[in-house]
């Protein structure tokens, strides 16, 4: 079993007092017409009755068309939408603007309904025209002063249904940013004020003109001054119940619209001075709703959007101090002596700058190893293109040393073959000479046959002889060369063979050697690139080194000149945290309700 | 001109000696001489009691003389065919081998040798 909503029922509880708000304008004027006006006999029936008919026929369609503009109320009341933040806002706009609906639906229903008795009246039972203009005359007067007193008593119900809004779950904030403001106030209290002094007047004027004409007519009618007397003595009796009644009727609804008007103006008022006050003795919290209009609901809502940001600027005030104060203490505590902290300082800048000047010192010799490796890489790469090109002069050579080899080797074997011709012609020589010597001896033995007589002959026989064996002594010699020759030429040929065999192997291995040196002359090359690099970065650093010792000379410079100023910054910090400490104690007066 | 066995021989002075035959390089043989009595004759050689006649011819070589009864040169190209060294150390060395020469076999005996002989071992 569901619990039944509060709002339950509050859309016709807000209605209520304005239909009793127009109940008492009809019976004001019904009383007034029955004072003021002469109503002919026979018609006060008809009039009464006319009067109640059109009355609560206003009322019903007035009273439809306000249920109509409080239909999200009323759906919320019988649970038929839940109760979001959307829907209350909604609900809340509806009861906002039901006063001013009131105001208007009263003023035109009263007004239209007492044009439309007068010519009800006046059709239905024959009443003259000006009877039933002034009816309709009166109905206009009082439907102002009746609309105003319908406004002033529906306010307060649809502050309280707002009130309810609030309690049914309606931030306030939400309500003060989904309901619209009207600065309109100046402009009611101005009506209110036309309306509280016009519609009496108007009432007494017509009062007092009806009663006048009343008078001179019985006057001009009289027969006598004793009967012209007796009538004036009538109406000075008979005239001023009606007139006083009247006038403390109209003073009593005046006063009313006026109290209320002021209870309403003050009310707000009064909630938004408590309100404050509670802001400035530190009581925050979320902000409470103060129901009002026009000027006090734009007020009220300043003030809470206010205490919100309030609440959240102290909130974060508090943590700022707290962490103000934390700091500065875990500073203070962390703080040594000014003077041992400045020694330990000074001397950590010392060796500091110590430690720099053996980095400048390293760094510049580096830079000069490095110029130095660079000029090297650089000699080395002459040097590897010098290799380079002797290994090319020493391909050149190698074949041009082969081709000798190989010239030599063909006259070589062109040599053999002429040896070994010549070795043929001295085999040739060496055969005659044989033979020649052998005839020789063969003369001499013939020679010697002859006796005496071939002496002769015998000695040139022999002398032939030996000129044969030196011939063949001489060929065996050319023979032994002509060996020699050829051995040697063999020898030469073989030589000369493996000299162009070596001659290619140099030519390849010269070859292997170019290609080693060209790939030692690209990466000399590369390495001198590189080397004159690393020479130029090691000359900047040297160069930041430079700077680095002159800015640490600065900064050792700056931090003597800094001590003083270190003080100074030790007693600056004393002072916030103190600062710090007073910031938490004035925070601690604001109370922040959560 | 080398005279080994089985070597051709440029040449060769054919001798005779009595009945029998004998045959010397050409080129050992220096000059042709009278041949006198003390002069070693090459019959002793298959005779020992033969003595060599008036008009013997002596071969004078560098290394030694023979006396021989009658010679002639054979200046043609022949072939030296040789012998066992059974037969060549029994001459004591001095036995070349043989030679063909108008139909008949001569050995070739070398001066040198015969002059200083070998002993068999």
């Amino acid at each position: 079993m569901s619990t039944p909503s509060p709002l339950k029922g509050r859309h016709r509880w807000l209605t209520n007092m304005s239909t009793l708000a127009v109940a008492i304008g009809i019976v004001l004027s019904m009383a007034y017409a029955w004072v003021a006006l002469d109503l002919p006999p026979g018609t006060r029936l008809s009039f009464t009755l006319i009067l109640a008919v059109v009355a609560v026929s206003s009322n019903l369609l007035g009273d439809g068309f306000e249920q109509r503009r409080l239909i999200t109320l009323r759906e919320l009341g019988e649970g038929a939408l839940p109760p979001t933040e959307q829907n209350l806002v909604i609900a809340a706009r509806e009861a906002m603007a039901q006063p001013d609906i009131s105001f208007w639906l009263c003023f035109l229903f009263l007004a239209v309904g007492a044009v439309a008795v007068s010519v009800v009246w006046s059709t239905v039972s024959g009443v003259r025209f000006e009877i039933a203009a002034r009816v309709g005359l009166i109905g206009l007067v009082v439907s102002p002063l009746t609309s105003t007193l319908a406004l002033l008593v529906s306010i307060p119900r649809a502050r309280q249904v707002l009130r309810e809004l609030v309690a049914a779950g309606l931030p306030v904030n939400a309500l003060y940013a989904g309901v619209p403001t009207a600065f309109a106030l100046r402009r009611r209290l101005m009506i209110f004020a036309v309306i509280a002094v016009v519609s009496p007047l108007a009432l007494l004027a017509d009062l007092g003109l009806s009663r006048l004409h009343a008078v001179l007519s019985a006057l001009v009618t009289a027969k006598d001054g004793v009967e012209m007397q007796a009538v004036t003595d009538a109406q000075r009796v008979a005239g001023l119940a009606p007139i006083l009644g009247l006038v403390v009727l109209m003073i009593i609804v005046v006063s009313v619209s006026a109290w209320l008007s002021g209870s309403i103006l003050g009310d707000p008022l009064k909630d938004l001075a408590a309100e404050t006050e509670r802001l400035a003795r530190g009581e925050h919290g979320s902000p409470r709703f103060i129901a009002g209009e026009y000027e006090s609901f734009a007020a009220a809502g300043a003030i809470a959007r206010m205490e919100t940001e309030l609440v959240d600027l102290l909130g974060g005030l508090g943590l700022a101090a707290r962490g103000l104060t934390g700091a500065t203490s875990s500073l203070s505590e962390g703080q040594l002596p000014a003077a041992a902290r400045k020694a330990e300082q000074q001397a950590a800048l010392d060796a500091t700058s110590s430690t720099t000047h053996e980095l400048a010192r390293s760094a510049r010799e580096i830079a000069d190893n490095a110029h130095r490796v660079s000029e090297l890489a650089r000699q080395t790469l002459v040097a590897a293109r010098a290799g380079r090109d002797s290994a090319d002069g020493f391909l050149t050579a190698m074949g041009q040393v082969r081709d000798g080899n190989q010239a030599i080797a063909d006259s070589v074997v062109r040599l053999n073959k002429r040896v070994q011709q010549v070795g043929r012609i001295i085999e040739f020589i060496n055969g005659i000479a044989d033979k020649s010597d052998l005839l020789a001896l063969n003369a001499e033995l013939e020679g010697n046959k002859a006796g005496e007589v071939g002496r002769g002959f015998s000695l040139v026989a022999a002398e032939m002889r030996r000129l044969a064996e030196s011939v063949m002594q001489s060929t065996t010699e050319i023979g032994r060369l002509i060996e020699e020759i050829r051995d040697a030429t063999n020898a030469a040929v073989m030589a000369t063979e493996a000299g162009v065999k070596a001659t290619d192997a140099g030519a390849a291995l010269a070859q292997r050697v170019g290609k080693g040196l060209s790939s030692i002359v690209e990466f000399a090359n590369q390495s001198s690139d590189a080397m004159q690099s690393i020479s130029l970065a090691t000359a900047q650093q040297r160069q930041g080194t430079d700077q680095l010792v002159g800015a640490m000379s600065d900064i050792l410079r700056s931090t003597e000149a800094s001590g003083a100023a270190a003080q100074d910054m030790v007693a600056a910090h004393d002072q916030l945290l103190t600062l710090g400490r007073d910031l938490e104690h004035t925070l601690e007066r604001f109370e922040v309700k959560s | 001109m080398t005279t080994d066995a089985g070597d051709v021989i440029e040449g060769v002075v054919l001798c005779r000696v009595g009945a029998d035959r004998l045959a010397v390089r050409a080129h050992e043989v220096t000059a042709f001489e009278i041949a006198d009595a003390a002069a070693p004759y090459a019959g002793r050689g298959f005779d020992p009691t033969a003595t060599s006649p008036h008009d013997a011819r002596l071969l004078r070589s560098p290394t030694g003389s023979l006396a021989v009864d009658s010679l002639e040169v054979h200046t043609e190209r022949v072939r030296l065919m040789p012998v066992p060294d059974v037969l060549a150390r029994a001459w004591g060395g001095a036995l070349a081998g043989f030679v063909e020469a108008g139909g008949a076999l001569w050995p070739v005996v070398t001066l040198a040798r015969l002059a200083n002989p070998e002993h068999p071992s």
